[in-house]
């Protein structure tokens, strides 16, 4: 314990005269990170050229340019600007015009497939348009029939009475649906031309469309 | 794993396949096996995209991927395989120097594609080539496929091209790991016909393939011949460039230029020979070649180079006694030995460079003493002392040099110790090494910022050259010097002088590709011994 109280007084524990410093000189502080750029003794000599190092750097140039133009090369989404801006159209990526590449997916995990037929079912309202349908087109054939039967029952009126009240109540009810129908559409017309200024305005590119196909199991929208 | 091959290997993929792949890949580097959900929570990107990322990725060799005990498909990056693209020029070139022009677009084609079935490749290539015919006018009649055909049979017999390792599947036929091959040889069985079909791979429907289940092959891996025909149905289809054979090739052609410069081009061609003939007979691991006869070497030399026994005796003495002891007495190559050697002289070229030939002279002494005191090193360099001493200083701050206490008494004074300075290559040449990374990474970053700073200047030049080629077919003199001059004099020097700094930088990261390969062969090869006493 003496000892090393002793020895603080003296500045360094080692003798410094052995590492070729004089009693009196001063050790450089380092106060500060070494230089970014280290100074260098001796300027480096310029890369030696030959034929086949020119040959090389034009390949790599290639091999670069086609790398870019390839369809490895994955580009960012365009991004929305402050404006929309009509030059935008033709402002094309690094490899726009490259061909779609479609991994072979046999050689692939499959969890690396885009699922297209989930999406196509997310926007389909149609495939419930058509069920709709189906339910009623038993209907028309035996409204067709019943039709018939009113013909037939015009043409001796005095037969079957009841059944004839019957089937133009059938009748009006269907003509009263298909006005309806009529009317909405007359609706949706006076609509689009109320409002086109903004709905034609308004064009949805599709871009942001389908980045949540996670969560589509909630069913066709309506 | 350091920091500074990150940094590179990032720079290397931005500039290849653009950001996204970019930080999927760096994201993948920094940590070990990684499943899709979990790239994409530390990406914060878009699922679409992390997933077209990954293909590129795996279509391009770096990244494969496995399932791992809880079933989930985990990814896994290879820095190595990132920064072989700094070497791609040097294979493309390394093809056509020994099969010709052919074989440079096959090889260039398979590097771009990542990996490919070798009809669309071989189809590619002699659609480029005849295109190129047509546009030179030549009156060499059109390249068939069969010529094409042939010539990638070659490279797969020379071992430059190698099929994919092939996929695992489970039960339900999903794709969930890549294979890990039992025998080398079946990656390098030689293309059948069914190869050339163009879409050979996809067609082939995931049933057919687990026909022949993998337990199967496994068993049989000691029969090579009997597992070949078997893995022939199975065998991938795809294609891929096999680095590791063109990294021998540049090892053996870095030990015939040093034998060239040490001693002459004949003793070179005996060099090339034994280096030749060890080829086909040495595991690529080993540090040492397949011993050779005398009269082997004999006969496989060239026709129109062979020399007298006589002659040949005196020039395998030379090699064994001059240098640094590539070929020993017994009549073998020692691969270790020369990569030693080679990357030694690498060091002492950057010792040159950058302390002077002064300095160099230490270096030397250092490298012959192995342990040496500082008197001994200043007397024996024959330098005067100050200024010795300052330069061996310097090396010792910048840890080319290294520094061995040795105290005779406990307490370790300075005045009862020895110091010894030595050189321990290993961990120079790791230095070396990062700093060669970081020099990579700094060359890429600056010229981008060089392109991109003329970028407007370089877009205008793209658009004249345009209009003039577009104008040539009409032939119209004036309006062509007209288009011309719409780049300023001014615009063309500064033009000029973007391209003179491009190429140089360009060189420059070509050359230190060079010296990468040198460094990491080097280490490489002090590693193997450990690997080989594990297994």
């Amino acid at each position: 314990m003496a000892g090393r109280g002793r020895g603080r007084g003296r500045g360094l524990s080692i003798n410094i005269e052995a590492l070729g410093l004089g009693r009196g000189e001063v050790l450089p502080s380092v106060a500060q990170p070494p230089p970014l750029y280290p100074p260098l003794f001796f300027r480096p000599l310029p890369p030696a050229r030959n034929s086949d190092l020119d040959y090389m750097v034009a390949l790599r140039q290639e091999l670069r340019f086609s790398l870019h133009k390839s369809p490895y090369y994955v580009n960012a989404p365009h991004k929305a600007k402050d404006i929309e801006r009509y030059s935008d159209k033709y402002m094309l990526g690094a490899n726009d015009g490259a061909q779609k590449w479609e991994p072979d997916w046999n050689m692939f995990p499959a969890e690396l497939q885009e699922k297209r037929k989930r999406k196509l079912k997310a926007t389909g309202a149609k495939p419930n348009l058509k069920a709709a349908r189906q339910t009623k087109a038993p209907d028309v054939s035996q409204l067709l029939e019943k039709l018939e039967k009113v013909d037939e029952s015009r043409e001796n009126p005095d037969d079957e009475g009841n059944e004839n009240e019957e089937t133009e109540e059938g009748v009006k009810k269907e003509k009263n649906e298909d006005e309806d129908d009529e009317e909405e559409e007359e609706y949706d017309e006076e609509d689009l031309e109320e409002e086109t200024d903004y709905n034609l305005a308004y064009f949805d590119n599709g871009e942001g469309y389908g980045d949540d196909d996670e969560d589509d199991d909630e069913g066709p929208t309506y | 794993m350091s920091r500074l091959k990150f940094e590179l290997c990032e720079q290397l993929l931005k500039e290849c396949y653009g950001d996204i792949v970019a930080t999927v890949g760096m994201s993948l580097l920094h940590n070990k096996a990684t499943p899709l959900a979990m790239i994409i929570h530390r990406t914060k990107m878009e699922a679409k995209q992390v997933k077209q990322a990954l293909c590129s990725l795996i279509q391009q060799n770096i990244v494969t991927f496995h399932q791992n005990n809880s079933g989930l498909i985990e990814y896994s990056g290879s820095a190595d395989a990132i920064l072989c693209r700094l070497r791609f020029p040097h294979y493309i070139h390394c093809a056509k120097t020994l099969f010709g022009d052919a074989a440079e677009l096959l090889v260039e084609e398979l590097l771009v594609q990542g990996r490919s079935t070798l009809g669309d490749a071989v189809n590619k290539t002699v659609y480029k080539l005849n295109e190129s015919l047509a546009a030179s006018g030549s009156s060499i009649p059109e390249i068939s496929q069969n010529l094409i055909k042939d010539k990638a049979s070659i490279l797969v017999k020379a071992r430059l091209i190698r099929r994919c390792e092939d996929v695992c599947r489970d039960k339900d036929g999903k794709v969930i790991s890549m294979n890990v091959t039992f025998n080398p040889e079946l990656l390098f069985d030689s293309p059948r016909e069914h190869d050339y079909e163009r879409t050979a791979g996809s067609k082939r429907s995931a049933a057919e393939i687990s026909e022949v289940p993998l337990k199967k092959v496994k068993l049989e891996t000691g029969d090579a011949a009997s597992s070949l025909g078997k893995q022939n149905d199975t065998g991938s289809s795809y294609w891929c460039v096999n680095v590791h054979q063109f990294h021998h090739h540049f090892r053996d052609q870095a030990i015939i230029s040093a034998v060239a410069k040490i001693i002459d081009q004949k003793a070179s061609e005996v060099m090339r020979t034994m280096l030749r003939l060890s080829e086909t007979k040495t595991v690529p691991t080993d540090p040492i070649s397949a011993h050779l006869s005398f009269t082997e070497i004999c006969t496989a030399m060239p026709k129109d180079k062979i020399m007298t026994n006589n002659v040949m005796d005196q020039y395998l003495k030379c090699l064994s006694e001059n240098c640094c002891g590539f070929v020993t007495r017994i009549g073998e190559s020692d691969f270790f030995k020369a990569v030693e050697a080679l990357c030694i002289s690498e060091i002492e070229t950057i010792i040159l460079e950058r302390f002077g030939s002064k300095a160099l002279r230490m270096y030397r002494v250092l490298l012959a003493e192995k342990q040496v005191e500082q008197e001994q090193v200043v007397e024996k360099s024959m330098l005067p002392p100050k200024e010795a001493k300052e330069l061996l200083y310097r090396m010792f701050a910048e840890n080319f040099v290294t520094l061995t206490e040795l105290s005779k008494a406990p307490d370790h004074a300075p005045a009862r110790t020895f110091y010894f300075f030595n050189v321990n290559l290993l961990q120079v040449s790791r230095m070396l090494l990062e700093k060669c990374y970081k020099a990579a990474a700094n060359v890429m970053v600056r010229r981008q910022k060089c392109i991109s700073e003329n970028k407007r200047l370089l877009d205008k030049q793209e658009r004249v050259d345009a209009i003039i080629s577009s104008l040539d077919v009409e032939s119209a003199a004036e309006q062509k010097e007209e288009i011309e001059q719409m780049v300023t004099l001014s615009e063309r020097k500064q033009l000029k002088k973007v391209g003179e700094a491009s190429k140089v930088l360009e060189t420059s990261e070509l050359l230190l590709g060079h010296t990468i390969f040198i460094l990491e062969a080097f280490i490489n090869s002090t590693v193997r011994p450990v690997t080989v006493l594990k297994k």
